[in-house]
Protein backbone atom coordinates (compact mmCIF):
# COMPACT_ATOMS: atom_id res chain seq x y z
CA UNK A 1 0.00 0.00 0.00
CA UNK A 2 1.42 3.39 -0.98
CA UNK A 3 0.83 6.28 1.37
CA UNK A 4 0.64 10.03 1.44
CA UNK A 5 1.03 12.23 4.50
CA UNK A 6 -1.60 14.89 3.92
CA UNK A 7 -2.54 18.01 5.86
CA UNK A 8 -5.96 19.60 5.49
CA UNK A 9 -6.88 23.29 5.58
CA UNK A 10 -7.15 23.21 9.39
CA UNK A 11 -3.55 21.93 9.62
CA UNK A 12 -4.66 18.46 10.75
CA UNK A 13 -2.52 15.79 9.17
CA UNK A 14 -2.99 12.07 8.57
CA UNK A 15 -1.26 9.33 6.64
CA UNK A 16 -3.61 7.68 4.19
CA UNK A 17 -3.52 5.27 1.27
CA UNK A 18 -3.13 6.13 -2.41
CA UNK A 19 -3.53 4.12 -5.62
CA UNK A 20 -2.77 5.07 -9.21
CA UNK A 21 -5.79 4.80 -11.48
CA UNK A 22 -4.76 2.74 -14.46
CA UNK A 23 -6.31 1.72 -17.70
CA UNK A 24 -6.10 -1.97 -18.61
CA UNK A 25 -5.50 -2.57 -22.29
CA UNK A 26 -8.52 -4.56 -23.56
CA UNK A 27 -6.64 -6.77 -26.03
CA UNK A 28 -3.40 -8.57 -26.68
CA UNK A 29 -1.63 -9.48 -29.89
CA UNK A 30 -1.37 -13.15 -30.78
CA UNK A 31 -2.34 -15.99 -33.08
CA UNK A 32 -5.65 -17.78 -32.36
CA UNK A 33 -5.24 -21.01 -30.35
CA UNK A 34 -1.49 -20.69 -30.17
CA UNK A 35 0.50 -19.84 -27.07
CA UNK A 36 3.11 -17.18 -27.83
CA UNK A 37 5.97 -15.71 -25.88
CA UNK A 38 7.33 -12.22 -26.36
CA UNK A 39 11.12 -12.51 -26.36
CA UNK A 40 14.12 -10.29 -26.89
CA UNK A 41 16.84 -11.69 -29.12
CA UNK A 42 20.19 -10.82 -30.65
CA UNK A 43 19.68 -9.43 -34.16
CA UNK A 44 23.25 -8.30 -34.89
CA UNK A 45 26.73 -8.60 -33.46
CA UNK A 46 29.13 -5.69 -32.95
CA UNK A 47 31.07 -6.65 -36.09
CA UNK A 48 27.84 -6.70 -38.15
CA UNK A 49 26.57 -3.27 -37.13
CA UNK A 50 26.08 -0.77 -39.94
CA UNK A 51 28.98 1.55 -39.09
CA UNK A 52 31.48 -1.34 -38.94
CA UNK A 53 30.29 -2.79 -42.24
CA UNK A 54 30.41 0.65 -43.86
CA UNK A 55 34.01 0.99 -42.75
CA UNK A 56 34.87 -2.48 -43.95
CA UNK A 57 33.24 -2.41 -47.39
CA UNK A 58 33.19 1.29 -48.24
CA UNK A 59 31.59 1.95 -51.62
CA UNK A 60 30.88 -1.73 -52.26
CA UNK A 61 28.74 -2.04 -49.14
CA UNK A 62 25.42 -2.49 -50.97
CA UNK A 63 26.64 -5.21 -53.30
CA UNK A 64 28.23 -7.11 -50.38
CA UNK A 65 24.91 -6.98 -48.52
CA UNK A 66 23.13 -8.53 -51.49
CA UNK A 67 25.71 -11.14 -52.36
CA UNK A 68 27.18 -12.27 -49.07
CA UNK A 69 24.82 -11.32 -46.20
CA UNK A 70 27.75 -10.00 -44.12
CA UNK A 71 25.27 -8.40 -41.69
CA UNK A 72 24.23 -11.83 -40.42
CA UNK A 73 26.34 -13.89 -38.04
CA UNK A 74 24.67 -17.31 -38.19
CA UNK A 75 26.34 -18.49 -34.99
CA UNK A 76 24.96 -15.67 -32.88
CA UNK A 77 21.82 -14.19 -34.45
CA UNK A 78 18.56 -15.29 -32.89
CA UNK A 79 20.07 -16.07 -29.49
CA UNK A 80 17.49 -15.21 -26.82
CA UNK A 81 18.52 -12.62 -24.26
CA UNK A 82 17.28 -12.96 -20.71
CA UNK A 83 19.09 -11.19 -17.89
CA UNK A 84 21.74 -8.58 -18.56
CA UNK A 85 23.95 -6.25 -16.56
CA UNK A 86 24.62 -2.66 -17.54
CA UNK A 87 28.22 -1.89 -18.46
CA UNK A 88 29.78 1.30 -19.78
CA UNK A 89 32.35 1.57 -22.53
CA UNK A 90 34.82 4.46 -22.47
CA UNK A 91 35.49 6.65 -25.50
CA UNK A 92 38.21 4.21 -26.68
CA UNK A 93 35.76 1.29 -26.56
CA UNK A 94 37.19 -0.16 -23.33
CA UNK A 95 34.95 -1.54 -20.55
CA UNK A 96 34.96 0.70 -17.47
CA UNK A 97 35.57 -1.16 -14.22
CA UNK A 98 34.81 1.90 -12.05
CA UNK A 99 31.60 3.95 -12.12
CA UNK A 100 31.68 6.74 -14.73
CA UNK A 101 31.22 10.38 -13.73
CA UNK A 102 27.59 11.40 -13.96
CA UNK A 103 26.65 14.82 -15.33
CA UNK A 104 23.20 16.32 -15.68
CA UNK A 105 22.58 18.11 -18.98
CA UNK A 106 19.86 20.74 -19.29
CA UNK A 107 18.36 20.97 -22.76
CA UNK A 108 16.30 23.94 -23.96
CA UNK A 109 12.95 23.48 -25.78
CA UNK A 110 14.68 23.90 -29.15
CA UNK A 111 17.04 21.04 -28.39
CA UNK A 112 20.15 23.10 -27.54
CA UNK A 113 22.29 22.16 -24.57
CA UNK A 114 22.01 24.99 -22.04
CA UNK A 115 23.95 23.82 -19.05
CA UNK A 116 25.89 20.97 -17.48
CA UNK A 117 25.89 20.44 -13.75
CA UNK A 118 26.47 17.86 -11.07
CA UNK A 119 23.32 15.81 -10.54
CA UNK A 120 21.41 16.07 -7.31
CA UNK A 121 19.62 13.15 -5.74
CA UNK A 122 16.09 14.26 -5.00
CA UNK A 123 14.21 12.27 -2.35
CA UNK A 124 10.51 11.44 -2.50
CA UNK A 125 8.41 13.86 -0.44
CA UNK A 126 4.81 12.62 -0.26
CA UNK A 127 5.18 10.19 2.65
CA UNK A 128 7.64 12.29 4.55
CA UNK A 129 7.86 13.74 8.03
CA UNK A 130 6.56 17.01 6.56
CA UNK A 131 3.03 16.54 5.26
CA UNK A 132 1.85 17.50 1.82
CA UNK A 133 -0.16 20.65 2.40
CA UNK A 134 -3.52 21.94 1.25
CA UNK A 135 -2.33 25.34 -0.07
CA UNK A 136 -5.71 27.04 -0.18
CA UNK A 137 -5.17 27.92 -3.85
CA UNK A 138 -8.44 26.82 -5.35
CA UNK A 139 -9.30 26.82 -9.02
CA UNK A 140 -12.65 26.10 -10.66
CA UNK A 141 -12.66 22.51 -11.89
CA UNK A 142 -13.61 23.63 -15.40
CA UNK A 143 -10.65 26.00 -15.56
CA UNK A 144 -8.06 23.53 -14.22
CA UNK A 145 -9.23 20.81 -16.62
CA UNK A 146 -8.61 22.93 -19.73
CA UNK A 147 -5.39 24.62 -18.61
CA UNK A 148 -3.32 21.68 -17.37
CA UNK A 149 -2.48 18.30 -18.86
CA UNK A 150 -3.13 15.77 -16.11
CA UNK A 151 -0.96 12.81 -16.96
CA UNK A 152 -1.81 10.72 -13.94
CA UNK A 153 -4.58 10.44 -11.38
CA UNK A 154 -4.19 8.99 -7.93
CA UNK A 155 -7.14 7.97 -5.79
CA UNK A 156 -6.83 8.84 -2.11
CA UNK A 157 -8.37 6.24 0.25
CA UNK A 158 -9.09 6.12 3.98
CA UNK A 159 -7.37 3.58 6.23
CA UNK A 160 -9.81 3.67 9.16
CA UNK A 161 -13.02 5.32 10.34
CA UNK A 162 -11.34 8.54 11.42
CA UNK A 163 -9.60 9.05 8.09
CA UNK A 164 -12.91 8.30 6.32
CA UNK A 165 -14.41 11.37 8.03
CA UNK A 166 -11.25 13.37 7.30
CA UNK A 167 -11.25 12.59 3.56
CA UNK A 168 -15.03 12.74 3.16
CA UNK A 169 -15.03 16.30 4.51
CA UNK A 170 -12.29 17.35 2.08
CA UNK A 171 -14.09 15.75 -0.85
CA UNK A 172 -17.39 17.36 0.13
CA UNK A 173 -15.92 20.85 0.40
CA UNK A 174 -14.29 20.57 -3.03
CA UNK A 175 -17.42 18.99 -4.53
CA UNK A 176 -19.75 21.65 -3.13
CA UNK A 177 -17.53 24.48 -4.40
CA UNK A 178 -16.81 22.66 -7.71
CA UNK A 179 -13.12 23.50 -7.36
CA UNK A 180 -9.78 21.77 -7.25
CA UNK A 181 -7.18 22.75 -4.67
CA UNK A 182 -3.45 22.82 -5.28
CA UNK A 183 -1.48 20.75 -2.81
CA UNK A 184 2.27 20.98 -2.37
CA UNK A 185 5.16 19.54 -0.40
CA UNK A 186 7.83 21.05 1.80
CA UNK A 187 7.72 23.48 4.72
CA UNK A 188 5.46 25.96 2.94
CA UNK A 189 3.66 23.64 0.54
CA UNK A 190 5.26 25.25 -2.49
CA UNK A 191 7.33 22.29 -3.65
CA UNK A 192 6.11 19.90 -6.33
CA UNK A 193 5.17 16.34 -5.37
CA UNK A 194 7.79 13.64 -5.90
CA UNK A 195 6.49 10.12 -5.40
CA UNK A 196 9.78 8.28 -5.73
CA UNK A 197 13.45 9.18 -5.28
CA UNK A 198 14.61 11.06 -8.41
CA UNK A 199 11.10 10.68 -9.81
CA UNK A 200 9.26 13.19 -11.96
CA UNK A 201 8.07 16.26 -10.01
CA UNK A 202 4.36 17.00 -10.40
CA UNK A 203 1.93 19.70 -9.36
CA UNK A 204 -0.92 18.05 -7.47
CA UNK A 205 -4.56 19.16 -7.72
CA UNK A 206 -7.07 17.57 -5.39
CA UNK A 207 -10.60 17.01 -6.70
CA UNK A 208 -13.53 15.81 -4.61
CA UNK A 209 -16.76 14.07 -5.59
CA UNK A 210 -19.52 13.07 -3.21
CA UNK A 211 -22.57 10.84 -3.64
CA UNK A 212 -24.50 10.50 -0.38
CA UNK A 213 -22.06 9.02 2.10
CA UNK A 214 -19.65 7.89 -0.61
CA UNK A 215 -16.74 9.98 -1.83
CA UNK A 216 -14.01 10.07 -4.42
CA UNK A 217 -10.93 12.12 -3.57
CA UNK A 218 -8.71 12.27 -6.62
CA UNK A 219 -5.22 13.72 -6.84
CA UNK A 220 -4.61 14.81 -10.43
CA UNK A 221 -0.94 15.21 -11.33
CA UNK A 222 0.37 17.58 -13.94
CA UNK A 223 3.83 18.56 -15.12
CA UNK A 224 2.67 20.57 -18.10
CA UNK A 225 0.36 23.46 -18.82
CA UNK A 226 -1.71 23.39 -22.00
CA UNK A 227 0.22 26.07 -23.86
CA UNK A 228 1.11 26.40 -27.50
CA UNK A 229 4.61 25.36 -28.46
CA UNK A 230 6.21 27.97 -30.67
CA UNK A 231 7.82 26.54 -33.81
CA UNK A 232 11.58 26.61 -33.30
CA UNK A 233 14.35 25.49 -35.57
CA UNK A 234 16.26 22.65 -33.93
CA UNK A 235 20.00 23.14 -34.03
CA UNK B 1 1.54 16.25 -44.01
CA UNK B 2 -0.76 14.18 -41.78
CA UNK B 3 -4.47 14.14 -42.57
CA UNK B 4 -6.53 16.62 -40.55
CA UNK B 5 -8.82 15.91 -37.62
CA UNK B 6 -12.42 16.38 -38.76
CA UNK B 7 -15.29 16.53 -36.30
CA UNK B 8 -19.03 16.90 -36.66
CA UNK B 9 -21.33 18.29 -33.99
CA UNK B 10 -25.06 18.28 -34.83
CA UNK B 11 -24.26 18.39 -38.54
CA UNK B 12 -21.70 21.21 -38.25
CA UNK B 13 -18.06 20.62 -39.05
CA UNK B 14 -14.71 21.51 -37.57
CA UNK B 15 -11.39 20.79 -39.31
CA UNK B 16 -8.03 21.02 -37.53
CA UNK B 17 -4.35 20.52 -38.33
CA UNK B 18 -2.53 18.87 -35.44
CA UNK B 19 0.97 18.87 -33.93
CA UNK B 20 2.02 16.57 -31.11
CA UNK B 21 3.45 18.39 -28.12
CA UNK B 22 5.09 17.29 -24.89
CA UNK B 23 6.74 18.70 -21.85
CA UNK B 24 10.24 18.89 -23.33
CA UNK B 25 9.01 20.91 -26.32
CA UNK B 26 7.45 23.42 -23.92
CA UNK B 27 9.96 23.65 -21.08
CA UNK B 28 13.03 21.75 -22.24
CA UNK B 29 14.33 18.65 -20.55
CA UNK B 30 17.23 17.24 -18.59
CA UNK B 31 19.12 14.04 -18.92
CA UNK B 32 22.02 12.36 -17.23
CA UNK B 33 25.08 11.41 -19.21
CA UNK B 34 28.10 9.39 -18.13
CA UNK B 35 31.71 10.45 -18.73
CA UNK B 36 34.86 8.33 -18.82
CA UNK B 37 38.12 9.38 -17.09
CA UNK B 38 39.01 11.47 -20.20
CA UNK B 39 35.77 13.43 -19.84
CA UNK B 40 34.30 11.87 -22.98
CA UNK B 41 30.79 10.44 -23.17
CA UNK B 42 30.53 6.74 -22.33
CA UNK B 43 28.53 4.25 -24.32
CA UNK B 44 25.92 2.38 -22.31
CA UNK B 45 25.87 -1.34 -23.14
CA UNK B 46 24.66 -4.59 -21.64
CA UNK B 47 26.54 -7.76 -20.82
CA UNK B 48 24.54 -10.98 -21.21
CA UNK B 49 24.09 -12.86 -17.94
CA UNK B 50 26.47 -15.63 -19.04
CA UNK B 51 29.09 -12.94 -19.72
CA UNK B 52 29.59 -14.06 -23.31
CA UNK B 53 28.03 -11.21 -25.29
CA UNK B 54 28.47 -7.47 -25.07
CA UNK B 55 25.24 -5.98 -26.36
CA UNK B 56 25.41 -2.50 -27.86
CA UNK B 57 22.61 -0.27 -29.09
CA UNK B 58 21.08 -1.69 -32.31
CA UNK B 59 22.07 -5.29 -31.61
CA UNK B 60 18.72 -6.58 -30.33
CA UNK B 61 15.16 -6.95 -31.52
CA UNK B 62 12.07 -8.40 -29.93
CA UNK B 63 9.18 -10.41 -31.23
CA UNK B 64 6.68 -13.18 -30.67
CA UNK B 65 7.76 -16.85 -30.69
CA UNK B 66 5.72 -20.03 -30.40
CA UNK B 67 6.55 -22.90 -28.03
CA UNK B 68 8.88 -24.41 -30.66
CA UNK B 69 10.74 -21.07 -30.77
CA UNK B 70 9.53 -20.27 -34.28
CA UNK B 71 9.40 -16.54 -34.88
CA UNK B 72 5.90 -15.28 -35.72
CA UNK B 73 6.00 -12.44 -38.28
CA UNK B 74 4.09 -9.31 -37.28
CA UNK B 75 1.69 -9.64 -40.21
CA UNK B 76 0.42 -12.95 -38.77
CA UNK B 77 -0.46 -11.39 -35.44
CA UNK B 78 -4.03 -10.31 -34.70
CA UNK B 79 -5.66 -8.53 -31.78
CA UNK B 80 -7.55 -10.83 -29.40
CA UNK B 81 -9.62 -10.21 -26.30
CA UNK B 82 -8.73 -12.05 -23.11
CA UNK B 83 -11.10 -14.92 -24.00
CA UNK B 84 -9.09 -15.50 -27.19
CA UNK B 85 -11.69 -14.03 -29.57
CA UNK B 86 -10.24 -12.28 -32.61
CA UNK B 87 -11.10 -8.58 -32.68
CA UNK B 88 -11.91 -6.45 -35.68
CA UNK B 89 -9.53 -3.62 -36.49
CA UNK B 90 -10.76 -0.14 -35.64
CA UNK B 91 -10.12 2.11 -38.67
CA UNK B 92 -7.88 5.18 -38.55
CA UNK B 93 -9.85 8.33 -37.78
CA UNK B 94 -7.57 11.01 -39.28
CA UNK B 95 -9.16 12.63 -42.31
CA UNK B 96 -12.48 10.92 -41.51
CA UNK B 97 -15.38 12.89 -40.06
CA UNK B 98 -16.04 11.86 -36.44
CA UNK B 99 -19.28 12.48 -34.58
CA UNK B 100 -18.52 14.22 -31.30
CA UNK B 101 -20.33 14.25 -27.97
CA UNK B 102 -20.45 17.24 -25.68
CA UNK B 103 -19.20 16.35 -22.20
CA UNK B 104 -18.48 17.98 -18.89
CA UNK B 105 -14.96 18.33 -17.54
CA UNK B 106 -15.34 15.45 -15.06
CA UNK B 107 -15.11 12.88 -17.84
CA UNK B 108 -12.01 14.68 -19.16
CA UNK B 109 -10.50 14.46 -15.66
CA UNK B 110 -11.11 10.70 -15.76
CA UNK B 111 -8.94 10.35 -18.86
CA UNK B 112 -5.55 8.69 -18.53
CA UNK B 113 -3.72 10.94 -21.00
CA UNK B 114 -1.20 9.34 -23.36
CA UNK B 115 -0.61 12.13 -25.87
CA UNK B 116 -1.38 15.78 -26.43
CA UNK B 117 -1.81 17.70 -29.67
CA UNK B 118 -2.05 21.42 -30.27
CA UNK B 119 -4.53 22.18 -33.04
CA UNK B 120 -4.68 24.85 -35.71
CA UNK B 121 -8.25 25.42 -36.88
CA UNK B 122 -8.80 25.34 -40.64
CA UNK B 123 -12.55 25.67 -40.37
CA UNK B 124 -14.67 25.70 -37.22
CA UNK B 125 -18.42 26.25 -37.23
CA UNK B 126 -19.71 28.86 -34.77
CA UNK B 127 -21.77 26.29 -32.85
CA UNK B 128 -18.63 24.22 -32.14
CA UNK B 129 -16.72 27.35 -31.17
CA UNK B 130 -19.43 28.50 -28.77
CA UNK B 131 -19.77 25.04 -27.16
CA UNK B 132 -16.04 25.08 -26.47
CA UNK B 133 -16.05 28.70 -25.29
CA UNK B 134 -18.78 27.84 -22.79
CA UNK B 135 -16.30 25.50 -21.07
CA UNK B 136 -17.64 22.26 -22.55
CA UNK B 137 -15.30 19.68 -24.02
CA UNK B 138 -15.98 17.47 -27.02
CA UNK B 139 -15.10 13.80 -27.10
CA UNK B 140 -14.82 11.37 -29.96
CA UNK B 141 -12.92 8.18 -30.91
CA UNK B 142 -9.35 8.68 -32.10
CA UNK B 143 -7.10 6.24 -33.90
CA UNK B 144 -3.94 7.58 -35.51
CA UNK B 145 -3.66 4.40 -37.57
CA UNK B 146 -5.91 1.34 -37.90
CA UNK B 147 -5.42 -1.04 -34.97
CA UNK B 148 -7.40 -3.05 -32.48
CA UNK B 149 -8.41 -0.29 -30.12
CA UNK B 150 -9.53 3.29 -30.70
CA UNK B 151 -8.58 5.70 -27.94
CA UNK B 152 -10.71 8.56 -26.65
CA UNK B 153 -9.99 12.15 -27.67
CA UNK B 154 -11.12 15.29 -25.84
CA UNK B 155 -11.08 18.57 -27.73
CA UNK B 156 -10.92 21.70 -25.60
CA UNK B 157 -10.31 25.40 -25.96
CA UNK B 158 -8.45 27.68 -23.56
CA UNK B 159 -6.98 31.15 -23.95
CA UNK B 160 -3.93 29.69 -25.73
CA UNK B 161 -5.99 27.89 -28.36
CA UNK B 162 -7.34 24.45 -29.22
CA UNK B 163 -5.87 21.27 -27.72
CA UNK B 164 -6.62 17.60 -28.08
CA UNK B 165 -5.94 15.16 -25.23
CA UNK B 166 -5.79 11.50 -26.24
CA UNK B 167 -5.99 8.60 -23.84
CA UNK B 168 -8.21 6.03 -22.21
CA UNK B 169 -10.83 6.50 -19.50
CA UNK B 170 -10.17 5.27 -15.98
CA UNK B 171 -12.81 4.58 -13.35
CA UNK B 172 -12.30 5.89 -9.83
CA UNK B 173 -13.98 3.84 -7.13
CA UNK B 174 -16.66 5.26 -4.87
CA UNK B 175 -15.42 4.93 -1.29
CA UNK B 176 -17.70 4.34 1.67
CA UNK B 177 -16.90 3.80 5.35
CA UNK B 178 -16.61 0.01 5.00
CA UNK B 179 -14.04 0.15 2.17
CA UNK B 180 -10.92 0.54 4.24
CA UNK B 181 -7.65 0.32 2.33
CA UNK B 182 -5.70 -2.70 3.59
CA UNK B 183 -2.01 -3.42 3.63
CA UNK B 184 -0.89 -5.54 0.70
CA UNK B 185 2.38 -7.40 1.03
CA UNK B 186 2.64 -8.10 -2.67
CA UNK B 187 5.44 -6.43 -4.56
CA UNK B 188 4.17 -3.00 -5.54
CA UNK B 189 5.17 -2.52 -9.16
CA UNK B 190 3.04 0.45 -9.96
CA UNK B 191 5.77 2.95 -9.21
CA UNK B 192 7.55 1.96 -12.38
CA UNK B 193 6.18 4.80 -14.43
CA UNK B 194 7.16 7.29 -11.74
CA UNK B 195 10.77 6.84 -12.60
CA UNK B 196 12.27 9.51 -14.70
CA UNK B 197 14.85 7.31 -16.38
CA UNK B 198 16.55 10.33 -17.92
CA UNK B 199 17.70 11.13 -14.41
CA UNK B 200 19.80 8.00 -13.87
Amino acid sequence: MRRIHLMNKDSRDATIAIDSLKYDKPFEMGVPEKALNFRRYLSATAANLNHNLTEQYGDNYASHLIEGDPEIDLEKIGQFISGTDVVYLGSQGEILYAPPKTVEVIISPNGEEKERRDPENIPANVDDELPVRWTGKKMPKASAAVNFAFKRTIQVRHVDGLTYDYLYEMAKELHDESVMVLIGAGQTGKDPLIFQANGMPYRGFLEGRVDGKKYQLLLHLSNMELKKVKAQAKK
Amino acid sequence: MAKPIIIKLEGKTGIFEHTKINRSKLYGSRKRIFLDPLGETCQRCELSDDGSTLIMSGMTSQGYFDDDTNWIPNNELVGMDFKGNVLEKAPATLGVEQDVEVSGVESLLDLSVDSIYQLEPEEVHESIQSALESGKVLNFPFNYRADYHAETAYLLLNKEGYFLLIGNPVEPQWMDLEQIAVESFEEDSEDDDDLDFEMF
